[in-house]
């Protein structure tokens, strides 16, 4: 069976995702159970080994909250989200997103059963960028006006539920919470099947993408700087980039050619693989 | 330029007022399930429509014109396919 080019990518990205499953998700949990081997004082030590041993999205409120420093510094795994995938994004771009989260890709690859018609394209009728960081500006700010609301309104969490009732332990639904509920219906159906790309939670509500999509654009022209980077003079305008692209990124100006978002940009490569005149690469700044 | 930078701040602003608001209802449920039904009498709908409110406030600030079919795009020739406005 011959397979395109942008098909053999998402194939390979649905690998890298299988691979972050196991490293993050109960029944594997394979990086928090070597954490808490190696730190068994920290949170990845005393909690169960699932998804909430290596939260993504707690250390940031935790951050803005002076009470939880202790437990910030005692717990290296919270480290990741707030320096480990900032730092790692700026060598080689959000590459955890495009290629390692599962809760990301899960919406992602669901929305591709819908057919386009039916799907809502943020991309120029909203400004994303502008809403992404209001968004993990309030995430930020509300732990002072009420409590951290990052806990309940977390994606990982239901992808936990949903691969552990894959491997038989469904017990996790029964702890949905109203907030829970919500945030399992926004990123599976507005957010994600009904979204054009299917990463409408990504875009907005996801607090380490945002922080890895700043780091990005931040350091996008460092001479190390690994990014999806176009070669204006070949480029046709034909689009195809801006069709394939799950975050919305990538734009084509009549004018310049394509455009990419290195705000939204997770590096994913699909418009690489899709782009018929091999116009763009991913490849350090020239 | 003026108007693309307030359309931003609108869209930063309402986003992170959406979720402030959001945190701020969310006081009134206890926390572990009593059954008061706080959620769904008052929690759940204000809480729906305080994202819903930022998300209109954002999206009529930042809604643009400038889709690729309007502005005119590019055959893979180079040359211009849609008509362009003068």
């Amino acid at each position: 069976m011959h397979l395109s080019p942008l098909w053999a990518n998402r194939l390979k990205r649905l690998i890298g995702f299988a691979v972050g499953l196991v490293l993050f998700y109960a029944p594997f949990a394979l990086l928090v159970r070597g954490f808490g081997v190696l730190f068994p004082a920290s949170t990845a030590g005393t909690s169960i080994a699932d998804a909430h041993g290596a939260c993504l999205r707690m250390p940031f409120g935790w951050a803005t909250q002076p009470w939880m420093w202790p437990t910030l510094g005692s717990s290296p795994i919270s480290w990741l989200p707030l320096a480990v995938l900032p730092l790692a994004a700026v060598a080689a771009g959000p590459l955890f997103c495009g290629w390692m989260c599962p809760a990301g890709a899960f919406p992602e690859n669901l929305s591709r059963a819908v057919p386009d018609r039916f799907k809502f394209d943020f991309k120029d009728r909203v400004d994303i960028v502008a809403l992404r960081y209001g968004f993990f500006g309030g995430l930020l700010v509300v732990p002072f006006l009420s409590s951290s609301i990052t806990c309940s309104l977390c994606n990982f969490n239901q992808m936990q539920n949903i691969v552990s009732a894959t491997f038989g332990n469904a017990s996790g639904f029964a702890l949905f919470t109203t907030m829970g509920m919500l945030a399992a219906a926004l990123w599976i159906v507005p957010l994600g099947m009904f979204t054009k790309g299917g990463r409408g939670w990504c875009l907005f509500l996801c607090p380490a993408g945002t922080a890895m999509g700043l780091a990005s654009r931040a350091s996008a022209k460092m001479p190390w700087a690994l990014r999806v980077r176009g070669n204006h003079d070949t480029c046709t305008g034909c689009g195809t980039c801006e069709e394939v692209c799950p975050m919305r990124a990538a734009s084509v100006d009549p004018e310049k050619g394509h455009d990419i978002n290195m705000h939204l940009c997770i590096d994913c490569q699909d418009c690489v693989s899709a782009c018929p005149e091999k116009s763009l690469e991913y490849r350090r700044p020239s | 330029m003026i108007g693309r930078s307030r359309e931003r701040l609108l869209s930063f602003a309402g986003a992170a007022g959406a979720v402030a608001l959001a945190g701020v209802l969310m006081r009134a449920c206890p926390g572990s399930c009593t059954s008061c039904s706080t959620c769904a009498t008052a929690v759940l709908p204000t809480g729906v429509s305080a994202i819903a409110v930022g998300f209109a406030i954002a999206g009529s600030a930042g809604v643009r014109s400038r889709r690729r079919g309007e502005m005119g795009g590019r055959s893979r020739e180079g040359e211009r396919t849609k008509q362009e406005t003068i």
